[in-house]
C-alpha cells in the first residue's frame, strides 16, 4: 500500500523531471541499439552460413574410400546411433547398372544406376516417403523414386509402371531378370545430374545376386556389402562421426573442414559479441547507478519529507527501483525500435545485393526480449547502490532547509 | 480533569559536535488537547532539537514520560524508539501535522496533490477535505498548478492545508513565517491560528519571533541556557505553569 503510493511518487518525480530521466534512458537505447543491429548481423551471416550448409544434405555425407567387407550388424550398429540421419548398403563400390523401361513394352530400356534408398533418405526428402512399400496396385509391383534425368530420358513421371532389369552374359547368349516397380516420386534435382533409380535393399540384393550367380561367393556376398551411404543427424554430428569411423580403420572423405570453418567463424562472432556486450553492460550499470544515485542525493530533502509526512524508509526505496527499471524499460525498447529499424534499412540496402533476397540483418523477437529483460535487471542493480543512502534519510533533515 | 495530549516528563537529549556538547532537558510539559504554544528562543537555544524531539525525528536519551494521547488511544513516544520505527513512522503519518519555515511541499507534485499526500500516506484519501481546506486558505485556484508556481505566502498557506488535512490532533510549525515579509507573516500566522483552532487541533510554534508570540498571546515555553565547559545546558519550560 504505501510502496504503491511511493511509486506513484517515484513517476511523479520522473514526469517532473522528464528531461533529465530522458536523458538517461537515451543513453540506454545510444547502448542497446547498436548492439542489437551487431547481434542481427551476427545472425543473418551465419544463419545464412550454416543454413546454406544444413540445406545441403551432401555437408553431412560420410563418403567411403575403397571398398571394406561390411556386415548387416555393422549397418544396424550405425543406424541405432542418434547422431546417424541415414545409412544404407551399396552393392558395388561403384554404380550398379540396370535397365528401367515401360511395364508394357520392357524391350527399350534407359541405361540408370541404381541406388539403395529407404524412408528417411535425406538426399531425397519426402520423395523418399514410399520407397520399398507395395504399391497400391496390388501386383506385386514395388515402390521406387527416380532421378529428374532419369524421368525425362525414359519418359516416365509419378505412378507410372515400370519394369526394370539386369543382364548377364551366359554361353547361350544374354539372360535377364526384371523386378516390377512403379514410380512413386521424382527425386529433388539436387540429389543427382544422371539417371539414377532409388529403390530398397531387396530389390537391389536380387538384381546383383542375379548378375554375379556364376561368381564363387554367391551365398555369402548377399550379406556382405563393400560401401555405404552414411548421412550424419546434423552439420555438427559430422566430426565425431568421422574420428569414430577412421578409428575404425576406414579411410573416409567428410566435410568436416568446411563445418568447422563456419562453426568457428560462429563461435569467434559470439565470443566477440560477449565481450561487446559485457562492456556495454559495465557501461550502462555504471550511467544507471550514478545517475539513480545523484537523483536520490538531489532528492534528499524531498524524500526527508516524505519520511517526516510519514512515509517508511523501506517505501522510499521504490524511488531508485521503479525510476531505474522505467528507464531501462524505455530506453531500451526505445533501442529496440531503433535496432529494427536500422536492420529494415540494411536489408533494404545490401540483403538483395550479398543473400539472393535473404536478411542479412536478423533481430530476433527473442534477442529483442532478451534485452529489455536484461536491460531492466542491470537497472535494478544499479539502484541498489542508492538504496544505502535511501534508507538513511531521517526525517529530521526534512524539518530544516538544506 | 482530562489527561493532557502531549505529556512530557524527565526528558533528556544530548547532541555532540566534536568536542561540543549541548544538552536539553525538559523537566515538565504538557498541552492539552486543542492548546497551543509557542517555543520561543534564538538559534541554539534548543528550540529546534525540541521540535526534532517532538516530530519523532531525533530519539530522547531519557524520558520519564513521553507519551501521546489521542483518540482513546496512548502513544508511548519513549518505548517506539526501542522498536524497528513502525510507531513513528505510523504516529508521524496519522497525529502530527507539519509546516516548516519555506512550506516544505514536494516540487514534483501539484499543490492538490501535495495537500492530499498526508491523507493518502495515513491510508485515509480525503479529496473533499483537499478542496474545503484549499477555500479555506483561498489556494483553491492554484490546486493544479505545481508549487514554484505560487509566491512564497501561497506556498504557506497551502503548508498549513497539507498540515490539517488528515486531522492530527497535534500540529508543528517551525518558524512558519520567517521567510514571508511582514505584513504577509500577520496574515499566514493568522490563518494557521483560526484554522488550527477551528480543527480543534493542538498547535505547537518553534519561533524567535517574541513580538509575534506576543501579539497572540500564545503560551510560552522558554529556553534556560547556562554555559558549561565545553558546551551548554538548556532547560526547557513551560511559563504558564
Amino acid at each position: 500500500m504505501k510502496a504503491l503510493l511511493a511509486a506513484r511518487l517515484a513517476l511523479a518525480d520522473m514526469r517532473h523531471d522528464a528531461a533529465l530521466f530522458a536523458g538517461v534512458a537515451l543513453t540506454v537505447t545510444a547502448v542497446l541499439a547498436p548492439l542489437l543491429v551487431l547481434l542481427g548481423l551476427k545472425t543473418g551471416v551465419i544463419e545464412q552460413l550454416l543454413g546454406g550448409l544444413r540445406a545441403d544434405p551432401t555437408t553431412r555425407e560420410i563418403v567411403l574410400r575403397g571398398h571394406l567387407p561390411l556386415t548387416p550388424e555393422w549397418f544396424d550398429l550405425m543406424r541405432a546411433r542418434p547422431d546417424v540421419a541415414f545409412v544404407a548398403p551399396r552393392m558395388r563400390q561403384l554404380a550398379q547398372p540396370v535397365d528401367v523401361g515401360p511395364a508394357a513394352d520392357p524391350t527399350r530400356g534407359t541405361n540408370a544406376d541404381f541406388v539403395i534408398s529407404a524412408t528417411g533418405d535425406p538426399l531425397l526428402g519426402p520423395a523418399a516417403a514410399a520407397i520399398g512399400a507395395d504399391s497400391v496396385a496390388g501386383n506385386g509391383a514395388v515402390n521406387v523414386a527416380i532421378s529428374p534425368r532419369l524421368a525425362q530420358l525414359a519418359g516416365l513421371k509419378p505412378g507410372d509402371e515400370v519394369a526394370i532389369w539386369a543382364l548377364r552374359r551366359a554361353s547361350s547368349g544374354n539372360q535377364r531378370l526384371d523386378a516390377r516397380a512403379r514410380i512413386a516420386a521424382i527425386a529433388p534435382a539436387t540429389a543427382s545430374q544422371n539417371a539414377v533409380v532409388y529403390g530398397p535393399l531387396a530389390m537391389a540384393a536380387s538384381l546383383e545376386a542375379f548378375q554375379e550367380r556364376d561368381s564363387a561367393t554367391t551365398e555369402s556376398r548377399a550379406h556382405i556389402f563393400p560401401s555405404f551411404r552414411l548421412y550424419a543427424r546434423d552439420i555438427t554430428d559430422v566430426a565425431t562421426l568421422e574420428a569414430d569411423l577412421l578409428a575404425q580403420g576406414m579411410e573416409i572423405r567428410t566435410e568436416v573442414g568446411r563445418i568447422g570453418w563456419t562453426l568457428s567463424i560462429d563461435r569467434n562472432l559470439t565470443a566477440l559479441f560477449a565481450v561487446l556486450t559485457a562492456c556495454a553492460a559495465t557501461g550502462v550499470v555504471v550511467t544507471l547507478a550514478v545517475s539513480l544515485w545523484g537523483n536520490v542525493a538531489r532528492k534528499r530533502r524531498a524524500l526527508s519529507l516524505l519520511r517526516l509526512l510519514g512515509l517508511p524508509a523501506r517505501a522510499l526505496v521504490a524511488f531508485p527501483l521503479v525510476q531505474g527499471g522505467l528507464i531501462a524499460a524505455i530506453g531500451s525498447i526505445l533501442g529496440a525500435c531503433v535496432a529494427l529499424a536500422v536492420g529494415d534499412i540494411i536489408n533494404a540496402a545490401y540483403g538483395t545485393a550479398y543473400l539472393e533476397g535473404n536478411a542479412l540483418c536478423v533481430i530476433a523477437p527473442r534477442h529483442i526480449l532478451a534485452a529489455i529483460a536484461g536491460s531492466i535487471v542491470l537497472a535494478l542493480l544499479a539502484s541498489l547502490i542508492a538504496l544505502r543512502p535511501v534508507l538513511r534519510i531521517s526525517p529530521s533533515e526534512g524539518m530544516r532547509e538544506g | 480533569m482530562t489527561l493532557p495530549l502531549l505529556d512530557i516528563a524527565g526528558l533528556s537529549v544530548i547532541r555532540r559536535a566534536g568536542a561540543y556538547e549541548f544538552r536539553l532537558e525538559v523537566p515538565a510539559l504538557a498541552l492539552p488537547a486543542g492548546g497551543r504554544a509557542a517555543l520561543l528562543g534564538k538559534s541554539g537555544s534548543g528550540k529546534s532539537t525540541l521540535l526534532d524531539l517532538l516530530a519523532l525525528a531525533l530519539p530522547p536519551d531519557h524520558a520519564t514520560r513521553f507519551c501521546l494521547r489521542t483518540a482513546g488511544e496512548e502513544i508511548d513516544l519513549a518505548a517506539a524508539w526501542h522498536g524497528p520505527g513502525t510507531v513513528q513512522d505510523r504516529t508521524r503519518a496519522r497525529h502530527i501535522g507539519y509546516v516548516l519555515q519555506t512550506g516544505g511541499l514536494l516540487p514534483f507534485l501539484s499543490v492538490r496533490r501535495n495537500i492530499a499526500l498526508p491523507a493518502e500516506i495515513a491510508g485515509r484519501p480525503a479529496p473533499d477535505r483537499v478542496e474545503a481546506l484549499a477555500r479555506r486558505l483561498g489556494v483553491d485556484r492554484h490546486l493544479d498548478r505545481m508549487p514554484h508556481a505560487l509566491s512564497v505566502g501561497e506556498r504557506q498557506r497551502a503548508a498549513i492545508a497539507r498540515a490539517l488535512v488528515h486531522a492530527p490532533p497535534l500540529v508543528l510549525a517551525d518558524e512558519p513565517t520567517s521567510a514571508l515579509d511582514p505584513s504577509l507573516a500577520v496574515e499566514v500566522m493568522d490563518l494557521l491560528l483560526a484554522e488550527t483552532r477551528a480543527e480543534g487541533a493542538a498547535l505547537i510554534i518553534a519561533t524567535h519571533d517574541h513580538a509575534a508570540a506576543a501579539r497572540l498571546a500564545l503560551p510560552v515555553v522558554a529556553f534556560e541556557i547556562t554555559r558549561t565547559e565545553g558546551g551548554a545546558v538548556a532547560v526547557a519550560r513551560p511559563t504558564w505553569s
